[in-house]
């Protein structure tokens, strides 16, 4: 919460090399009048009071990708869900590396196909700078991809990688610099379509599982009916014209060996058309539940019965349908402690006419919908969210949120114009008030282009404690977007960066948060938005101060830990004491 | 008063910004024969004479919006009501107009609308609903509370005005009286699940945990209380597309309106008698019914469009079952099963052969 002085257009030095002319003939696009007020911003004093600011970096910084949806004009359904992002330091040197989701042609799925790509992070200083490592680091993922899962599922130190597909799903184990792609030995065999997945300790003994949510069946292209909704245009089908899929829970019975225990504990008794995951203890019972997303039907909470069975519990904690009692179309799914009372909120994208939902923890496990009086309702009506983030944006301490837009449905003025895919909305940044409402700041990169955008990932590219996001379009460019925002002294503000580590990896599942009168729940993760992976690390935004926090950490056995004293302003890699 | 004011600014802004020039419709891709039925009516908008009245060229584009909104072509529904707006502020058209708004999202252009239309139309209860409903979305709660005040005041027995009061009232945390507001929806339109659920939601704030379970156990379906509009009932007329009257005849089934479902099937098998599906969906509804000298005559139809059809052979088979013809019925299975031997054709196969033991 800061006081918002003038214009708030984002300084950014690195946006002044542009010539008059250049300037001039500027003046009729929007974009370029944003950069224009950059411009200003270096003569006009006042403009030092920007705090929120974002650049987008990806073709300077080296990365070229751009997603093939497979789409000749037949509008397979199949074509507009793909693809997601992750973020992860495959080398472990410290800087978060990009794996990007490619689709490529649906009709003839023979030949030289394009893989998923790589992109190592060798920035030095703060310009964003990658190469692809795609082949180099063994890649060859070829399938048509939708999402991405990180996580060490060998316990040996490095991160490992599952992508999603439509088709069937793949593990990279990874090998310090190398990827080796594994199927036989994994039981990830089964063709479905799958989206979004979430690795997770759910039984407790050490090894992260894996719940994929499959999204539904959809028939051979020759046999695909194209739809036509009651306007007799050419359309996308919904979700509704095809069967649902159960999801997956796949139990890791060390090192990375899965075994199929979907039937066994639970999950297969009830299917829907998964989009998104997250894991979290969603009922205070100090275990790890799953809540999915699902399109166009009631979202599933699983609550963890001890490990080894599931029960499917979302309609009585408030989290199936809205507050009105109404099934939407849910994409994406992120859970955060937004309003900081030490307890886990869920926020979940939704379809056009639908708001997007904000269910609030209220207690013993119940959640009520209070999308309308967080502001979070009235904007969304309009848009298609996917990928959505919660994070603190300018480290102020308290918790924003970035979602990534794209229709499903055509959007006619851009079919008149030609505009392919012509699904094309704006993202959407929502700055937290500090008052219990978040209100939408559309002056940043973030909500600049009009993109099909599906998966957002976040992590801190740059390592200078802020979060950066990485946004994936459907038949369209990756965008970076550097967070250089600032606070209202014009200094970044304070903040604290850790990685918490148990069993020589990531401590997946454990909970940590700071000492004091506000105790925000932070949890180590990678999953949540849609179809992509974060960043595990945890960013805790201290505004203006400058006192050395301490922290307290529960681990995922339940041990508690506490570290004082921390050096504010960098990262601290803490490990779980043996006790 | 607030209203008032509002709909001075907005009507002053109307004039202001009126456009002199006709919005574009675009039409193109649609299929035939809704896309010869919505060109020409264009056409007629497009190049009508001079020396018409304004009032006739703002129906000539109302229609046309009619028409697309119908269809579910909303962009271009909004661009033909706004064309109509541009010749004679008519209150039909930025009704309807709202209402394609409201179904892109556009919350805030919707309420700009309803609030025209409620200044003009202020006995007609359904308006100030909606506008009470449009408000609420956009968060603005005491305004949203009014409007559906005066809407409940007009008309005591409009239930979704009851259960989107009962909205606003949790989002002021006024539980017992949404609780109130509820229980008198609910009275009227039990069907609605969503009644149901709210009144699941509202008891467990109050803390009635009991009720909570049992109210979230009446919530048989996901259906809002059932709105009469007639403005809207206009609208559905200028359907050309069957599929339109197959998902009204869904709808109305769900909620239990049984003739409303069938007088859908027949308008849509009237808009395509060739089809199929339609003529089956339609004979299944007849049979779950018992109107079986009905779904005879439907199914005589059937078999001059589709003798091969599986599905015309199983209800052959049901109807003759129903007449106690049973080795009739058993010679229509056989034909269904050669056909398609589907589930239910086995079933009723077993069942026949049951039948014939006793013969």
């Amino acid at each position: 919460m800061f006081l918002r002085v003038g214009l708030i257009y984002p300084c950014s030095h690195n946006n002044l090399a542009m010539t008059f002319p250049q300037f001039k003939a500027s003046l009729l696009d929007r974009t370029r009048r944003v950069q224009m007020l950059w411009f200003a911003c270096a003569i006009i004093p006042f403009c030092v009071n920007a705090e929120i600011a974002f650049r987008e970096v990806a073709t300077e910084a080296g990365v070229d990708f751009v997603h093939e949806s497979g789409a000749i004009g037949m509008r397979w359904t199949l074509e507009i869900t793909g693809a997601g992002v992750g973020l992860l330091d495959y080398d472990g040197d410290g800087k978060l590396d990009i794996w990007v989701v490619q689709g490529g042609p649906l009709k003839d799925r023979t030949g030289d196909l394009p893989s998923d790509r790589l992109y190592r992070n060798i920035t030095e200083g703060s310009e964003l700078k990658f190469q692809d490592v795609t082949k180099a680091a063994g890649l060859g993922a070829d399938s048509y991809g939708m999402g991405v899962v990180t996580g060490d599922v060998d316990n040996d130190g490095d991160v490992d990688v599952i992508t999603l597909n439509f088709g069937r799903n793949q593990l990279f184990r990874n090998w310090g610099t190398r990827f080796e792609m594994r199927v036989d030995e994994v039981h990830l065999k089964r063709s479905e379509w799958s989206i979004s997945g979430s690795l997770a300790d759910l039984n407790g003994d050490g090894w992260l599982d894996l719940f994929v949510a499959n999204y539904m069946e959809f028939p051979p292209l020759e046999k695909y009916k194209v739809c036509r909704r009651l306007s007799t245009r050419k359309g996308y089908c919904a979700p509704s014209n095809f069967d649902p899929t159960p999801d997956q829970l796949l139990l890791n019975e060390g090192n990375g060996v899965f075994r199929d225990v979907s039937k066994e504990f639970g999950i297969a008794s009830a299917r829907e058309r998964g989009m998104g995951v997250v894991v979290d203890d969603l009922n205070g019972d100090g275990v790890p539940d799953i809540y999915v997303a699902n399109d166009m039907a009631m979202n599933f909470l699983w609550v963890n019965q001890g490990g080894s069975q599931f029960a499917e519990d979302a309609l009585l904690s408030g989290v199936a349908v809205n507050g009105h009692g109404m099934r939407e179309a849910s994409m994406g799914v992120s859970v955060a402690d937004w309003d900081q009372d030490f307890d886990p909120d869920l926020f979940l994208t939704h379809d056009i006419k639908e708001s997007n939902t904000l269910y609030v923890y209220e207690h013993a496990g119940w959640f009520s919908d209070q999308s309308i009086q967080s502001g979070l309702a009235p904007s969304s009506f309009s848009k298609t969210g996917f990928g959505t983030v919660f994070f603190d944006v300018e480290n102020d301490g308290d918790l924003d949120l970035f979602i990534a837009n794209g229709s499903v449905s055509m959007i006619d003025a851009q079919l008149a114009k030609r505009i392919e895919p012509p699904l094309r909305q704006t993202n959407q940044l929502f700055v937290n008030t500090g008052a219990g409402k978040f209100e939408e700041n559309d002056a940043t990169t973030l909500s600049q282009f009009e993109d099909v955008s599906r998966g957002v990932a976040m992590g801190d590219l740059d390592n200078d404690g802020d979060v950066d996001l990485v946004v994936s379009n459907n038949d369209g460019p990756l965008r970076i977007q550097q967070n250089i925002s600032t606070s209202t002294h014009g200094e970044a503000n304070h903040w604290l960066g850790v990685r918490l580590l148990t069993l020589g990896r990531d401590a997946f599942g454990a909970v940590a948060w700071l000492e004091g009168d506000i105790k925000e729940r932070k949890v180590v993760r990678t999953d949540g938005s849609y179809a992509s992976a974060h960043d595990p690390r945890l960013i805790f935004g201290l505004g203006d101060s400058a006192t050395l926090p301490t922290l307290h950490v529960k681990w995922p056995s339940g041990a508690n830990q506490t570290f004082s004293n921390l050096a504010i302003d960098r990262y601290h890699v803490l490990t779980q004491s043996e006790q | 008063m607030l209203f008032r004011a509002r709909f001075i600014l907005i009507a002053i802004a109307v004039v202001l910004t009126t456009p002199q020039t006709a919005n574009e419709i675009y039409l193109e891709g649609i299929e035939e024969p809704f896309a010869t039925i919505a060109s020409a009516a264009y056409e007629a908008a497009l190049k009508s004479d001079v020396n018409l009245s304004p009032e006739l060229v703002a129906n000539r584009w109302g229609e046309l919006g009619m028409l697309l909104q119908a269809h579910n072509m909303h962009e271009q529904s909004i661009a033909a009501y706004s064309n109509a707006l541009t010749e004679l502020s008519d209150p039909r058209w930025l009704y309807l107009r709202s209402i394609a708004y409201g179904e892109l999202g556009r919350v805030g252009e919707s309420i700009d609308d309803l609030i025209v239309v409620t200044s003009t139309m202020r006995e007609v209860a359904i308006i100030w609903y909606r506008l009470g409903q449009a408000l609420l979305k956009a968060g603005r709660v005491a305004e949203a509370k009014e409007a559906l005040t005066t809407a409940l005041t007009l008309d005591e027995d409009l239930a979704i005005a009851h259960m989107t009061l009962a909205d606003a009232q949790i989002l002021d945390a006024e539980f017992v009286n949404a609780k109130a507001s509820l229980q008198h929806a609910y009275r009227l339109q039990p069907q609605a699940g969503q009644i149901a659920y709210r009144l699941a939601s509202v008891e467990r704030e109050l803390g009635d945990l009991n009720a909570s379970q049992m109210w979230l156990g009446r919530r048989v379906n996901q259906f809002s209380p059932v709105v009469e509009d007639p403005m809207l009932s206009l609208v559905a007329q200028y359907s050309t597309n069957p599929t339109f009257f197959i998902s009204a005849a869904r709808r109305a089934w769900e909620r239990g309106d049984r003739e409303t479902a069938l007088e859908a099937y027949r308008q849509a098998i009237a808009l395509e008698p060739q089809n199929v599906q339609n003529l089956i969906g339609y004979t299944r509804l007849l049979t779950v019914l018992n109107r079986y000298d009905e779904a005879e005559k439907t199914l005589d139809t059937l078999e001059q469009v589709s003798p091969n059809e599986g599905m015309l052979w199983y209800f052959r088979a049901v109807v003759f079952l129903e007449k106690d013809l049973v080795l009739e019925a058993q010679n229509a299975i056989e034909k269904a099963i050669a056909i398609d031997p589907t589930p239910e054709a086995r079933n009723l196969e077993r069942e026949i052969a049951e039948l014939r033991k006793y013969d």
